[in-house]
């Protein structure tokens, strides 16, 4: 059977089971394993290959940044960042939604899944926002959109299994952290302010004594 | 003991399992890493990579145990959600298929790695090679039982809906 068909298959078995239900882990190894038998490889591969791809030393950081990331939200650590945040751009256009942005750049950070930012802010955010009058479809967006810089801003959990898979140094995607985190931070800032300009969505008093207490 | 007592009984041996996987990798790999950052002149331990490896497979796949029991594998419910209620039992059991021919796959193809696996001594601590080759098949069979009992709840029409507990876990 041509390359051209094989993949064919493995896409569309995958793709094409996925979508109809079928849990995404199990879509892939079944069109993996299907095609492995097409290529006549002993299917005894899919089961070497799915343990030693999780035996990796770098990929015990994965269950560390989840357990970081509900450490914070757990102990509170989530709560004062929204405090710090609150203070330092809550008197911004667009108030609670600029302090998710804030929030989730500090947390991208430290806790590097994109999911548990999104449920970590999620949890303290949204019903404040909702309680200040936000729309409730408004709030979920900025959240979602807030937190895919978790990814993006090492060290992630993308970038750990991006280094390991391809044999590189974390370091290497660490150093070049910077660019993302100037590009998009002021990106999901900028998209923030025009809303809280046109809708009557509450700003936070300029702080006065509590900017230096927070910092 | 009946079939509910059964499950019971199951599912609270797989959370303490599951918890000791868990907790066993957070120890090991903190020691690892005081000893190596601070002790290291005085002090190795070999064993610790290893282990600790071996502790993040079994929490890996113990965990698609769990995940498998509670329903909660990631899916796309774009289509599902579209269906009428006979297609979404038609999707339903197509899941449950494919779950079950994948598994029953890594079984049978993984049984002679898996018995080899119990007389292989691993490099580091010349433990049984079970501590890394184990795992898949051991959670395959856990898995595989969870399938089928899902699958029986949902055909059995006097039986209580299956209770997927609250998502209290932000993560």
């Amino acid at each position: 059977m041509s390359k051209a068909a094989l993949i064919t298959i493995l896409f569309a078995g995958t793709f094409g089971l996925a979508a109809l239900r079928v849990p995404i882990a199990f879509a892939m190894g079944l069109a993996s394993a299907v095609v492995l038998y097409l290529m006549q490889i002993p299917l005894s591969v899919v089961y070497v290959k799915m343990t030693a791809t999780v035996d990796s030393w770098p990929f015990l950081a994965i269950p560390f940044f989840l357990l970081a990331g509900n450490l914070m939200t757990v102990g509170g650590i989530t709560t004062r960042l929204v405090d710090l945040a609150d203070v330092l751009v809550g008197w911004i256009a667009g108030g609670l939604s600029q302090v998710v942005v804030v929030v989730e750049m500090i947390l991208s950070g430290m806790t590097g899944s994109e999911i548990g930012d999104a449920a970590a802010l999620g949890s303290v955010l949204v019903p404040a926002m909702k309680r200040s009058g936000y729309a409730a479809n408004y709030a979920a967006t900025i959240v979602a959109a807030a937190a895919t810089m978790g990814p993006i801003i090492p060290p992630s959990i993308a970038f750990v299994i991006y280094a390991a898979i391809n044999d590189l140094s974390h370091r290497s995607t660490v150093s070049r952290r910077h660019r993302p985190r100037r590009r998009d931070g002021p990106a999901a800032h900028g998209h923030a302010i025009p809303h809280g300009e046109e809708a009557p969505w509450p700003r936070q008093p300029w702080p006065t004594r509590q900017r230096p207490c927070a910092a | 003991m009946s079939a509910e007592a059964c499950a019971a009984f199951l599912r609270r041996v797989e959370d303490t399992v599951g918890l000791f996987l868990f907790g066993a990798m957070l120890i090991v790999v903190l020691t690892q890493v005081f000893v190596r950052f601070l002790l290291y002149e005085w002090l190795q331990i070999a064993w610790a990579d290893e282990i600790g490896r071996a502790l993040l497979v079994w929490s890996s796949f113990w965990g698609a145990v769990l995940v498998t029991r509670e329903s909660r594998h990631i899916t796309v419910d774009l289509l599902y959600d579209a269906v009428p209620a006979p297609a979404q039992l038609a999707l339903r059991i197509l899941g449950d298929l494919v779950l079950a021919t994948f598994l029953l796959l890594v079984l049978s193809m993984g049984r002679p790695i898996f018995l080899d696996s119990l007389r292989r001594p691993s490099p580091a601590t010349g433990l049984p090679f079970f501590i890394f080759d184990g795992a898949l098949w051991v959670s395959s069979a856990l898995m595989i039982v969870h399938v089928v009992v899902n699958a029986a709840r949902r055909w059995r029409p006097s039986a209580a809906p299956t209770v997927v507990p609250a998502v209290t876990d932000p993560l």
